[in-house]
């Protein structure tokens, strides 16, 4: 493991070590995240699959329905019966925290105007296949606003979660195995030097003795 | 140009009747394995001309839009008495209209759904009468609609009361018309129509559990079954209305469509047998040389043609098994 270039210096020690203390609390802390994310991205997934496979079944049931509609009325009568829509749907996205990310909201609101039909046409001309149809992706509206929101949600902390990951991970094997090699580098230099001063210091006290027995001497 | 003699068209149609497709024709494009194979069937008939036109098999709206066009002009020159054959034009003033009204309280232009041709009426003339909402050269049936229509609308508008009182005016005048021209054959034809589709309204808003109110806004004038029997029918299950249909002409028409809609929920069986059984009405008659039911035939036929094309054109286009588009398909009328 590289060691960092530092100066091999008592306060860079004492820096580093602080550094260390937070690297090391901030690895728990993002691990627990990641533990935590993966757990409630494992509960959506599952949720999203059943609603994306239930939402499914029911367009392709509808869009099947509007192709036999189409098939016996001309493109015409269809686009006439629905080009006037009698009901309203107002869409509201706010944000929700999840684990410190921001997934969106959707919130919706009918606005049913009172007596009016749900069937924009008129029944003499258009299919019987067209009503199926209709009442069907009128039922599976809540869903798909559902689904678009957890769909969104679940690819929102997939991202967190990378992101998280690769944090630990940079923490857990590059930062802390760095800065303790780095700290203990520091610290051998540093015992190394006072050794070195200690030699140098008894060698000095050696020559001064030696030169006091020779005057006196 | 003298209009020409009833069986001078009779003659002129039965010439023609040999050219609609036939059932093995049909069989063959619903069997065949693409769109552009079943373009290729098409192009060995009338339709040719059609064909050769189409920038590819998706296009075939087009082809058939055109027909119904050529169709029009063909029975302007051919009938005998314009004012009966144009009661089976009407519809398409009519979708103009709901078009154009619709278009007009959305506030935008829906131009490219209007059907260019094939209406009696000049399509410059609706457009123009509704635009500036001057109806004084619109005729009496339509003027006294489109005024209903003005003034229901002036509170609040709802599109689905724009269509019912179109369909009810249209169909209004059909009978008015019937009856002006003492012609039995097509009051009787349009009296089942008004019931058979009567009966399918009825159907369907039991479906989405509607009362009778609603389904009152939605039937059809002219039907034997008035609002009465319905309003009594609506109080019973669905299937009693098979028993009390039982006598009619088409008793078994509801019969197995109202069985087949109460084991589905699916009303695609009733619209086929309907529109089969509006056409052996036809053909049963048409060996009448020098009434106006071979003529009348010929236009149903040609029309119920352009619905099977449609048909096994959608059906193809999107993959569906020959099974699925056979369930829905037509009789031929040769």
């Amino acid at each position: 493991m590289a060691v960092m270039r530092v100066n091999p210096t008592r306060m860079e020690l004492t820096r580093l070590k602080k550094r260390l203390a937070i690297a090391v609390r901030g690895h728990k802390l993002l691990k627990d995240k990641r533990d935590e994310m993966i757990r409630r991205f494992i509960e959506l997934v599952r949720k999203n699959k059943e609603l994306r496979e239930q939402v499914e079944k029911e367009l392709t049931q509808a869009l099947g329905d509007f192709l036999m509609a189409r098939a016996v009325m001309s493109t015409e009568v269809l686009e006439e019966a629905v080009m006037y829509p009698t009901r309203q749907v107002e869409l509201k996205v706010s944000k929700q925290n999840v684990m410190s990310v921001d997934v969106p909201k959707i919130d919706y609101e009918e606005k049913s105007q009172e007596g009016l039909s749900p069937y924009p046409y008129g029944f003499a001309s258009t299919s019987g296949e067209l009503d199926g149809a209709i009442a069907t992706l009128s039922d599976i509206l809540p869903r798909m606003l559902e689904l678009a929101e957890i769909e969104k949600t679940c690819q929102m902390l997939a991202d967190e979660i990378e992101k998280t990951r690769r944090r630990v991970n940079a923490l857990e094997h590059i930062m802390i195995p760095q800065m303790e090699e780095t700290i203990k580098y520091i610290t051998m230099k540093m015992d190394e030097n006072e050794r070195a001063s200690r030699t140098r210091l008894m060698k000095v006290k050696d020559m001064i003795e030696e030169r006091n027995i020779e005057s006196s001497g | 140009m003298p209009r020409p003699s009833t069986a001078y068209a009779a003659a002129h149609i039965f010439a023609l009747e040999n050219k609609l497709l036939s059932r093995d024709k049909v069989e063959r494009m619903v069997e065949a394995g693409s769109a552009s194979e079943v373009l290729k069937v098409l192009s060995e008939t009338e339709y040719a001309t059609g064909v050769s036109e189409l920038d590819g098999p998706h296009d075939y709206e087009k082809m058939l839009s055109g027909e119904i066009q050529r169709l029009y002009e063909f029975f302007q020159t051919i009938s005998p008495d314009p004012e009966i054959t144009d009661l089976f034009f009407i519809k398409y003033d009519f979708h103009n209209l709901k078009v154009l009204l619709k278009a007009r309280y959305l506030g935008r232009d829906e131009d490219d759904i209007l059907i260019e041709s094939g209406g009696t009426l000049p399509l410059d003339l609706l457009k123009e009468a509704i635009k500036e909402e001057d109806y004084s050269q619109l005729p009496d049936y339509i003027r006294q609609a489109l005024k209903k229509i003005d003034e229901a609308m002036n509170h609040r508008v709802d599109p689905l009361k724009i269509a019912a009182i179109l369909d009810k005016a249209m169909y209004k005048h059909i009978f008015d018309v019937c009856g002006k021209k003492k012609n039995g054959f097509v009051l009787e034809y349009f009296t089942m129509q008004a019931d058979l589709i009567n009966i399918r309204t009825f159907l369907r808003v039991r479906k989405i559990d509607e009362s009778f109110e609603f389904l009152k806004e939605l039937l059809l004038p002219g039907s034997e079954l008035d609002e009465d029997f319905f309003f009594e029918i609506m109080k019973e299950p669905v299937e009693h209305i098979v028993d009390r249909l039982v006598n009619k002409k088409y008793g078994k028409v509801v019969k197995q469509g109202v069985e087949a809609f109460l084991d589905t929920g699916s009303l695609s069986t009733y619209e086929r047998l309907m529109d089969d059984f509006l056409l052996s009405f036809v053909k049963a008659s048409r060996w009448n040389p020098l009434g106006i039911e071979p003529i009348i035939g010929y236009l149903l036929a040609k029309e119920n043609e352009i619905r099977i094309i449609r048909i096994i054109m959608v059906g193809k286009v999107n993959n569906l098994p020959s099974q699925i588009i056979r369930e829905r398909l037509r009789d031929v009328y040769v």
